[in-house]
């Protein structure tokens, strides 16, 4: 079953004007971070958006062939990490 | 969760002392560990991966590769530094078996890290731990 999303209704209007740099302040904003959106005729539109916690992103895999040799050093290595001398 | 550096690996791609920058990076490692790539080595056994690692440092980008033995519980996590290399470096701009002087280097250096921890005692450790 899909959920029904509710309009959003309209909070509050006010007009502002760019600084110097072209930018403008918003006021009482819900949200630390926006997805922008210019269009060309002058509007903007802003989207509230969740940064993702890097623990849930997907891990990289990068699949490489070994070369020759590399097992066996490996291994050796893993055996030696098993035998660490532990206080 | 603890990161070796073999002194042989110290001496030879850290210059001898590990730097504060690397020192940094090791600290970000430990706090974020998710942000290595994994390398899915073919021929590799299950128990072992090999973690890319790609920073930026205030003195460029760097590149590193640790040795990772997965560990049954109640054990510590130990990564063994085997790469320590900048970008524009002839091993650390391309970290795969297509370079010659990576691999032949990762195998080498997998021996070295195996010898010092192989002489090892807790006494007279030969690698340093963060």
């Amino acid at each position: 079953m899909t959920r029904k999303l509710s309009k959003p209704t309209l909070v509050e209007s006010y007009d502002i004007s760019a600084d110097s740099m072209r930018r403008i302040s918003l006021r009482r904003t819900g949200s630390k971070y926006f997805s922008v959106f210019a269009f060309s005729d002058g509007t903007f539109k802003l989207e509230p958006r969740k940064l993702v916690p890097a623990e849930v992103t997907i891990e990289r895999v990068e699949r490489v062939p070994m070369p020759k040799g590399a097992r066996r050093a490996a291994v050796r290595l893993a055996a030696a990490i098993d035998n660490l001398p532990r206080p | 969760m603890g990161i070796l550096v073999p002194f042989s690996i110290r001496k030879k791609k850290l210059g001898g002392t590990v730097s504060e920058e690397a020192r940094k990076l090791f600290t970000k490692i430990k706090q974020k560990p998710e942000l290595a790539v994994s390398i899915s080595a073919k021929g590799l056994p299950a128990h072992i991966t090999l973690y890319k690692y790609y920073a930026t440092t205030a003195n460029g980008h760097r590149r590193l590769l640790l040795f990772f033995r997965h560990t049954t519980q109640g054990r510590i996590e130990n990564w063994i530094l085997l790469f320590y290399r900048t970008k524009g470096d002839e091993i650390g701009d391309n970290m795969s078996s297509k370079n010659s002087a990576f691999s032949t280097q990762l195998v080498k250096n997998m021996g070295f890290a195996t010898e010092d921890l192989s002489g090892s005692t807790i006494d007279a450790p030969l690698y340093e731990r963060f």
